[in-house]
């Protein structure tokens, strides 16, 4: 027997080894039984997902797993009016409240009267070093649209995807940083090496950004990875940005995770962006 | 495959899902059970990739590849359930009900039961190429691409598969009809 025969013969009785199936529906509806547990994943950073409803409870927070009433012995009916939750004490949170109004405290009280602006002659409208001081900034950004990859194939061991635009819009504790977003971005995804090359051993996702508003323009870099061992495949990216326009003369640094939306936090100071970074 | 219900479903649309998924199971168990060989584990890889179409639907770029896109999934989930298979039952219930459902093609079940043993004898690697190869028809490099290797890796293993076959029958045809049967032991 040759192996072409051979084949043919393994074929056939895999084929005709094969029977009947369990039934699919029931299969199905088991599968989808443990869906409870998973999320469904969505198409990766850096963009939120639109209309993604809240999934169903989880199995512990179904009204069976409330607890038991258990029986008073003075005769009284006892009443389970809801899931019991670790609360703070009202002295603890007196002890906590003190604690923290202190170290706030210390931390005011430890900054210099006046801080004089770094660049000379930063004189505005606003007045005396209101543009350019160092700021804080937290904030969130909004999904507002986004363009196809301009070009996406698979390497041998990468997706490699290209030139997507992505407007969203910032809106920050400082204004100087909220406007109008316009990142245009690129990934490299590597395949893990598993039979199914949909699954990525890590990413490498970078590109450009520009924030605008009335007063200036922002534009940097964009470096970042996808965590995707989380469920969501939830992305983490640092921006490099230089002012412009009414901004000239500041830089920001901008860190952005997912936490329920694309939150953003980072500083803008004067001077450039550091050096041999 | 219907290319707008995977289109549907990787919109979101829940329903167009389970339609799909309903679809799907036939063709997934089928190739599952021919890589397994038991028809409990064929069950837990084929609920165990429709779990993973229905997490990773919406991450699909391209419709008509979802069933190419589908069978990856499911093996690499036959690879791990073939790691965690230790040593092998038989499955006298379903050879049974085979060698009554259709006449045999091979003389006897001794045959199909030789067969059988030999098959399971193959490593997962094998038993996959085969699968694909002899069970499904895939040319070799729909077979390379659903792998995900090269159409000449996908020609070596088949060959390596085929002197693997014929070395198990061999050792088979020498053996005592009634081999000893260990329990089946999963972590």
């Amino acid at each position: 027997m040759n192996d072409d025969q051979l084949l043919g013969e393994v074929g056939a009785w895999l084929r005709d080894g094969d029977f009947e199936p369990p039934d699919a529906r029931a299969s199905v509806r088991r599968a989808m039984a443990r869906t409870l547990q998973v999320r469904q994943r969505s198409r990766w950073w850096p963009l939120p997902v639109l209309g993604r409803v809240a999934g169903p409870p989880r199995m512990d927070q179904t009204a069976e797993f409330e607890p038991d009433p258990i029986s008073a012995t003075n005769g009284h009916t006892a009443i389970v009016t809801g899931r019991t939750r670790i609360m703070l004490s009202p002295a603890k949170a007196s002890f906590v409240g003190a604690i923290v109004f202190a170290i706030g405290g210390a931390w005011l009280m430890a900054q210099p009267l006046q801080q004089p602006s770094i660049v000379p002659g930063a004189a505005t409208e606003a007045g005396e070093g209101s543009v350019l001081k160092p700021a804080l900034v937290t904030g969130r950004r909004v999904f507002v649209s986004e363009t196809s990859f301009t070009e996406e194939r698979e390497s041998a061991d990468s997706l490699v995807q290209r030139g997507r635009i992505t407007e969203v819009r910032a809106f920050m504790s400082d204004e100087r940083l909220s406007g109008n977003v316009v990142i245009t971005d690129n990934a490299d995804r590597f395949f893990d090496g598993s039979p199914s090359p949909e699954r990525y051993a890590g990413d490498v996702l970078w590109g450009t950004i520009e924030i605008t508003n009335d007063s200036g323009t922002w534009t940097g870099t964009a470096v970042g990875t996808t965590d995707d061992t989380t469920a969501s495949g939830a992305g983490v990216t640092y921006y490099e940005l230089v002012g412009s326009g009414g901004y000239e003369g500041l830089s920001a640094v901008i860190f952005e995770r997912e936490a329920g939306g694309w939150v953003w936090s980072g500083v803008i100071f004067p001077g450039d962006l550091p050096p041999d970074r | 495959m219907d290319r707008d219900l995977v289109a549907q479903a990787t919109n979101g649309d829940q329903g167009a899902l389970e339609s799909l998924l309903v679809m799907s199971h036939p063709r997934l168990y089928r190739v599952a059970y021919g890589i397994l060989r038991d028809r409990q584990l064929a069950e837990d890889a084929t609920q165990r990739a429709l779990l993973d179409i229905w997490r990773d639907i919406r991450r699909l770029r391209e419709p008509s590849k979802f069933e190419g896109w589908s069978n990856r999934l499911l093996l690499r989930i036959c690879y791990e359930e073939a790691k965690r298979q230790r040593a092998w039952v038989p499955d006298l219930a379903s050879q049974a009900f085979a060698s009554l459902r259709a006449p045999d093609q091979y003389g006897s079940v001794l045959d199909r039961d030789q067969l059988e043993r030999a098959f399971r004898h193959l490593s997962v690697e094998h038993r996959t190429v085969l699968v694909l190869r002899c069970m499904l028809d895939m040319p070799m490099e729909q077979v390379a691409e659903t792998l995900g290797v090269a159409p000449g890796t996908v020609g070596s293993r088949l060959s390596r598969a085929i002197s693997a076959l014929r070395a198990a029958l061999e050792a088979d045809s020498r053996a005592p009809l009634v081999a000893p049967v260990r329990q089946e032991v999963t972590p």
